[in-house]
């Protein structure tokens, strides 16, 4: 009997041991990897720890050394935190604390993605994009500045309050709390650093003006030759709307420059490939009170960024006896961005001027990094990194460092692509961009903003301005190269030290205008510049959203809050009004559906199927006029832009419409476009008809940062593209929307960004925003100065005290 | 009664001691009660602990998943193939009962192993 009883218990303990032991192990479920299920499934320290119940009349207290006084921090019904704090410093801590404890993973991710380190915890999945940053060099640049922002003393001790902040949520974090994503992947949060802080800043950069156009563009220049390549990629359009219009404030004593020579590219004999991304876009403006109803100056600014769940932004209302300032942060980084105080406010778009330039190796002895310049030796430096790659061997990678900068492509013998790149976001100087937001949040004039604003080196943006003393202003502001007329368009020879940048273009003669005639400044990624600017510069620039909305601005005086919100809104597309109109008058062929589009108001709203045929009519339009680029599908080629199309149509006869398939006739324009609709009219009847409508064939897809589909939004019902001033695409859209009143009394705002304070997928703040958002509503924002004045207050409080 | 009382102390000290420790313990607690105090019968036992723990997971995570509105079991069970919140609760305490099962099983062997016999006058409790 015993006998047989102990030959069960070793049946049974078996059994329970083989069960424990696969519930500790990780595990595999189709393409998604699984945690461990009998840790992820506790009640008590699984995942149920991040199901997160209501805060309403609730308190948290919380003490550290660090601090030198109390901070309270209120929070209204949105999970806005407002933070009370009697210094700076404590404000700042304050803001490390919530960042971590509301988007501690989203932060350690673009850290990680930074520092080449996302192979680690993800795997060989992100193993290119690991290798990209490492060859880049994205871990130097933050070294780099590292130096430049310790030569601002004031600005580190303020940082390093930062990170003391999210260094003490961190380290009061037991297992149980870690956030999700933290258990799904069996890995626990690593501490914060001022370095991190300063790779958050170089990923900004590098989603912003990291632009490698110059693979593509020379390329395309091979395929083409010189003449074709720059007739149809002039660097101006003829209908041009710049930033700065003022062409008499334009600097008159800056030397004249030789254009840039290629020498017929006798340096480069192959060819190069590279994708790159399309669709980082922003508005921006400002109006005076003049053009107002009811006589205040009023700012709107709305960043277009790759959607996230986390959302790339942070809101918050933050005070000290420095500043009292509202608006978004960006988690892993202390101060606001985008936002406004009692006296001003300011808005960002990106300013799209290229400031990365590729440079051909010539090498004397590759193996032994030796290559040439002006005929003389120069030697490369050696990289050596190592990637680790979770359950693989580390992966090594070599990299030469030139005078240019890091050798970007290829490195083992047999390949040619050495190319180096240069890029101005390696270069900061002396520049501190926390010093620039530290001076915007407490300003209170234009003088205050301009003297902030120098202070910003990259990436480039067009940073907007008003005031409630009635100044608005503008700036393309940022570190850009002095270049030759041409140069940097294409790969440059990197064996002659004349091809290098000659010094950055001076502060005082950025483009800029301040409380111009015509009472508004806008932006939207467009030229800053008439031609007549001295200084040359190239870049991929909007040609549609900044002409809507300076037309908006025009014809809808006076101005109010509801006006500004139906233009940040619209759905109006000027391209498709533009090209469609003159295309349809090449079309014979009469049908109601023809009628349609001559009767469409040219709004690309969701319901609305037109859109869909049109952007399958003009890509098909592009594709057969522009079919002389033809490339083999691994080399990536430039496209001219729908403008230069438009442009192109007024000569019909010109060669470039004839269609290379047909190789016996010669099409004019005429031949082309109705090809073209033939072709489109049979892709967009294989749609079905549900599919038809825009909303349905381009829907927002908000996804999670790791992909899950479960913690994403997919395939939203959203209108707009790229040239709608509401610019949502697939992927992209506004990731914040604000605009704000600036009456002298009270200033006052609207704001909405796609998301949810909390990154955490079991919380009720995690997407809250997002209905809201694609209905195109707005929450009212004030600057309450004291606690107990918030509206639509939740009655929760965190309370940081010293100990 | 005593089956009852046997409930109840392996509730209690299961739902304790998982504030701080291990979710292993789920499985340690229910052998270590059972190979003290076996019954007669295994599936008793096998009964008692699946029971006791399953109520515990289920429990713990119905007050948790009440309080958050079903939002992150609903996004979960997604995940893991299952069709909604409540199912991935129920899944919970039944992963909990499972342990507590082989937890109480496995007690109740070692016991009978160690001791010997089935003798209704020693361990018919």
């Amino acid at each position: 009997m015993r006998m047989k009883n102990f030959w069960k218990f070793i049946i049974t303990i078996s059994a329970s041991i083989t069960l424990l032991v696969l519930l500790s192990r990780s595990l595999v479920l189709g393409d998604q990897p699984l945690p461990p299920l009998g840790h992820f499934f506790n009640p008590f320290t699984g995942f149920w720890s991040q199901a997160e119940s209501g805060k309403a009349g609730s308190q948290e207290q919380f003490s550290s050394t660090f601090l030198a006084d109390s901070v309270h921090i209120a929070f209204n019904q949105r999970m806005i935190p407002h933070v009370y704090a009697s210094h700076s410093a404590d404000a700042f801590y304050a803001q490390g604390y919530l960042h971590a404890k509301n988007r501690l993973f989203q932060m350690e991710l673009t850290a990680r993605a930074i520092y080449g380190r996302l192979s680690e915890i993800l795997g060989p999945e992100t193993l290119e994009r690991d290798i990209f940053a490492r060859r880049i060099n994205f871990p130097g640049i933050v070294e780099k500045k590292l130096e430049a922002w310790s030569q601002h003393p004031d600005m580190m001790a303020f940082l390093e309050s930062y990170v003391e902040g999210v260094n003490d949520y961190i380290l009061s974090l037991k297992p149980p709390f870690y956030p999700l994503e933290y258990k799904l992947l069996g890995i626990r949060p690593e501490l914060w650093s001022v370095r991190k802080t300063l790779a958050i800043s170089v990923s900004l950069a590098a989603t912003l003006n990291l632009n490698l156009d110059d693979f593509g563009h020379t390329n395309t220049v091979w395929i083409l030759g010189p003449e074709l390549y720059h007739k149809l990629f002039p660097i101006f359009p003829d209908t041009l709307l710049p930033i700065d219009i003022e062409k008499a404030s334009y600097p008159d004593s800056v030397p004249e420059l030789p254009s840039q020579d290629y020498e017929n590219f006798e340096y480069l004999k192959d060819q190069l490939t590279h994708g790159t991304n399309k669709g980082v876009g922003s508005n921006n403006w400002a109006v005076r009170a003049s053009l107002t109803r009811d006589s205040f100056p009023i700012l709107a600014s709305d960043p277009h960024l790759r959607l996230t769940l986390p959302n790339i932004w942070y809101e918050i209302q933050m005070h000290s006896p420095d500043f009292h300032t509202h608006g978004v942060s960006i988690p892993g980084m202390p101060s606001i961005i985008i936002g406004f105080n009692r006296h001003v406010a300011w808005g960002l778009t990106n300013s799209s001027l290229d400031v990365l330039d590729a440079y051909k190796i010539k090498w004397i002895d590759k193996s032994k990094g030796v290559y040439d310049i002006d005929g003389e030796e120069r030697q490369a430096e050696l990289r050596t990194e190592k990637i680790s790659i979770k359950n693989h061997s580390d992966h090594v990678e070599e990299v030469y460092d030139t005078h240019w900068g890091p050798v970007l492509y290829g490195h083992g013998e047999d390949d040619d692509h050495n190319i180096a790149i240069q890029w101005i976001t390696s270069e900061p100087g002396e520049s501190c961009e926390l010093r620039t937001m530290w001076e915007l949040m407490k300003a209170q004039s234009l003088e205050d903003y301009q003297e902030a604003i120098s202070h910003f080196y990259a990436p480039g943006q067009n940073i907007v301005f008003a005031s409630v003393q009635d100044s608005i202003a503008i700036t393309v502001q940022g570190h850009f190269p002095v270049k030759r007329p041409g140069q940097g368009r294409f790969i440059l020879d990197g064996s002659k030290s004349e091809n290098s940048w000659m010094g950055i273009i001076p502060q005082e003669h950025l483009p800029q205008m301040i409380n111009p005639e015509r009472g508004y400044v806008v932006s939207a990624n467009e030229w800053p510049t008439y031609p007549e600017y001295p200084y040359f510069y190239a870049g991929r620039f909007d040609h549609y959203r900044g002409r809507t909305i300076a037309g908006y601005l025009e014809s809808l005086q006076p101005l109010n809050m509801e006006r500004m919100k139906d233009i940040q809104t619209s759905y109006f597309n000027l391209k498709a009004a533009e090209l469609v109109p003159r295309m349809l008058e090449f079309v014979t062929e009469r049908s109601s559906f023809k009628d349609s589009l001559e009767n469409w108001d040219y709004g690309y709203t969701p319901d609305n199927p037109l859109p869909t045929f049109t952007e399958l009519w003009i890509r098909e339009c592009l594709r057969l006029s522009f079919d002389e680029i033809a490339l083999p599908d691994s080399m990536r080629n430039m496209e001219p832009e729908e403008w230069r199309f438009l442009e192109l149509l007024n000569d019909p006869f010109d060669p470039i419409f004839d269609i290379k398939e047909t190789k016996t006739t010669v099409e004019s324009a005429g031949d082309l476009i109705r090809t073209a609709w033939q072709a489109a009219r049979t892709s967009y009847l294989q749609i079905t008809q549900e599919r038809r409508p825009w909303g349905r064939s381009n829907g927002l897809s908000i996804p999670h940062l790791l992909g899950i589909s479960a913690f994403s939004h997919l395939d939203l019902f959203t209108g707009g593209n790229g040239d709608t001033v509401n610019a949502t695409t697939k992927t992209n859209g506004p990731s914040w929307r604000m605009i704000v009143e600036m009456s002298a009394d009270s200033v006052t705002a609207h704001v909405i960004y796609p998301g949810g304070q909390s990154g955490n997928p079991g919380s009720p703040y995690y997407d809250n925003f997002i209905a809201d958002w694609i209905q195109g509503k707005y929450y009212p924002v004030a600057i309450h100065t004291q606690s107990q004045q918030i509206a639509q207050s939740l009655n929760y409080s965190i309370y940081l005290t010293p100990q | 009664m005593k089956n009852l009382i046997k409930i109840v102390i392996i509730i209690c000290g299961t739902w304790l001691w998982s504030y701080y420790l291990d979710w292993r313990f789920s499985f340690v607690w229910p052998f270590l009660i059972i190979l003290l105090v076996p019954h007669r019968w295994a599936w008793v036992d096998l009964v008692v602990g699946f029971f006791s723990v399953f109520v515990v997971w289920l429990t713990a995570a119905l007050v948790i998943d009440g309080g958050n509105d079903s939002i992150l079991s609903s996004r979960l069970a997604h995940i893991f193939g299952l069709p909604n919140g409540p199912t991935l609760v129920v899944f919970c305490g039944l992963l909990g009962g499972i342990l507590g099962s082989l937890g109480s099983l496995s007690g109740h062997f070692l016991n009978k192993s160690l001791l010997g016999t089935n003798d209704p006058s020693k361990n018919n409790v």
